[in-house]
């Protein structure tokens, strides 16, 4: 079962979200909802629903600057995520922020539970951003993720493989601290986070800001880098 | 004389009669065998669905719906294709053609194994491969409830599992077909080869033929040796008839030293 909704955030922002649930008595289902060649949400595993229980959704929903369209998408799902394929209408975002404002932000939130491929379930509720400030100091990027539970900024669950990293110049990042949630996609190295409250984040001075839109964010398995979900995660980056 | 008796068209009606009753009893029996034939052929007519729809369902599991899965599979058909045309090709070709000079033994026997073992191979890979496809099927899962965590492991293992799952699909197809492409053709190669055998021995000029000749010739040098026999037993028992008969005793024993040639 599948939804996608669209409205406005308290903050004003466009917002969209994108609901999956297995049904009563299906076994782990993979699932990968595209529109065109942007992939929505991609899961490796839902979990099993018992027949008499309740299921619960998987949500991903996005909070950007721009508008949303009714187009067409494809829920595709089962062996290989392509066994069973559905078309269907589904609103499909177009975020424009500007990004010579004094702040804007992009952001991505996950709640929902996943299975590895041990069938161990993993729990996921966090919000992860990408911002841009702009103060005394210069205009800063900053990529941070948001939790109540520590375990979901530690890297011992998951970690977060965004495709931002791969953006940004070699030497801007610190890489290291294992703790960290955020690793790079390509060498898979953990990417330095500050911690405040809550919130784990990436801080980077930058002259100049681009916006890319076709970005990914990776959950991975801690220890063997399996895929457990890709959602969309634009994100700010240096660069003109 | 030449007036039929009335005895004479008495006969022939009763052979006419005889020949009617032959024909009808031998029409009877044809009839006989085309009821059966035919109720067979409806029996069969009447299954034919059946045997469809569990055809149709035996290649047509849920997991061919997945378009990943039907392409490792059909890499793996055309490696395991290929690699059985080279294992014929072995079992078949100029390596084994001289043994086929010497007699041809070898290559028999080697075409009977490749025969054996890949249809034999084909068989087990694709009754593994059947239930490997079926083990992602929710519906033949739930009657079989101790394969559920396997189910579990192929759906919700992720990438690594459904990896696995495409592979062994396609090592199990790639095999069920390399069996097939090598064993089928090396058995009628075979049975091709025996029929040309047994047929090269019973034509004229062949060895069985060679050997009908000389059983005749040796039947006939037996009736003229009888002869022969005969003849001598009948000049002792008449010494002083006749000395005629004397000059005739070298043709049968001449006959009878020619005939095992």
């Amino acid at each position: 079962m599948f939804e996608s909704l669209g409205g406005t955030a308290d903050d004003g922002r466009a917002c969209t979200v994108y609901r999956l649930r297995n049904l009563p008595g299906s076994p782990p289902t993979p699932v990968k909802w595209s529109a065109g060649t942007e992939v929505l949400a991609e899961v490796a595993g839902l979990p099993r629903c018992p027949e008499d229980g309740a299921c619960e959704w998987f949500e991903v929903a996005r909070y950007f600057d721009g508008d949303f369209v009714n187009g067409d998408t494809l829920v595709s799902y089962g062996l290989n995520a392509d066994s069973f394929r559905l078309e269907s209408p589904g609103l499909v975002s177009f975020a424009s922020p500007d990004t010579g404002a004094a702040a804007a932000s992009v952001g991505t939130q996950v709640v929902g539970t996943v299975i590895t491929a041990e069938g161990e379930e993993v729990a996921l509720d966090l919000i992860v951003k990408s911002r841009i400030e702009r103060g005394e100091q210069g205009t800063v990027l900053v990529y941070e993720a948001t939790s109540a539970e520590d375990s979901q900024l530690d890297g011992s669950r998951f970690v977060l493989a965004w495709e931002a990293f791969d953006l940004i110049p070699p030497g801007a990042l610190d890489m290291g601290g294992s703790a960290a949630p955020f690793r790079s996609p390509t060498s898979g190295a953990a990417v330095s986070t500050e911690r405040d409250g809550d919130t784990v984040s990436v801080r980077i001075a930058a002259s100049a800001v681009s916006y890319s839109d076709r970005l990914s964010l990776l959950v991975l398995s801690p220890d063997d880098g399996e895929l457990l979900l890709r959602v969309p995660m634009p994100a700010f980056v240096p660069g003109g | 004389m030449g007036v039929p008796t009335p005895q004479g068209s008495r006969t022939a009606r009763g052979a006419d009669a005889s020949a009617l009753i032959g024909a009808s009893s031998r029409a009877y029996g044809w009839l006989r065998k085309l009821l059966t034939f035919y109720g067979t052929a409806v029996t069969v007519a009447q299954l034919v669905p059946a045997v469809i729809a569990l055809v149709v369902v035996f290649v047509s599991p849920t997991a061919w719906l997945s378009a990943t899965l039907r392409r490792w599979v059909a890499l793996g058909a055309v490696g395991g294709a290929l690699i059985g045309a080279l294992v014929l090709a072995r079992a078949a070709g100029p390596g084994t053609l001289r043994g086929l000079v010497r007699g041809g033994s070898a290559r028999r026997r080697r075409l009977a194994a490749v025969a054996w073992w890949g249809l034999g191979t084909a068989v087990v890979a694709a009754a593994a491969f059947r239930l490997h496809l079926a083990v992602v099927d929710v519906a033949f899962v739930r009657a079989v409830p101790f394969l559920t965590p396997v189910l579990d492991f192929y759906l919700g293992g992720g990438r690594g599992a459904a990896t696995l799952y495409n592979a062994l699909a396609a090592g199990l197809g790639g095999l069920t077909l390399a069996g097939v492409v090598a064993g089928a053709p090396a058995g009628i190669l075979r049975w091709h080869e025996m029929r040309m055998v047994r047929r090269a021995l019973l034509e004229d000029g062949g060895p069985v033929a060679a050997l009908d000749q000389a059983l005749a010739a040796l039947e006939q040098a037996k009736v003229a040796v009888e002869r022969s026999k005969s003849a001598l037993l009948m000049t002792g028992e008449e010494p002083s008839t006749s000395g005629a008969a004397q000059p005739a005793h070298p043709a049968p024993r001449a006959g009878g030293r020619r005939s095992p040639r």
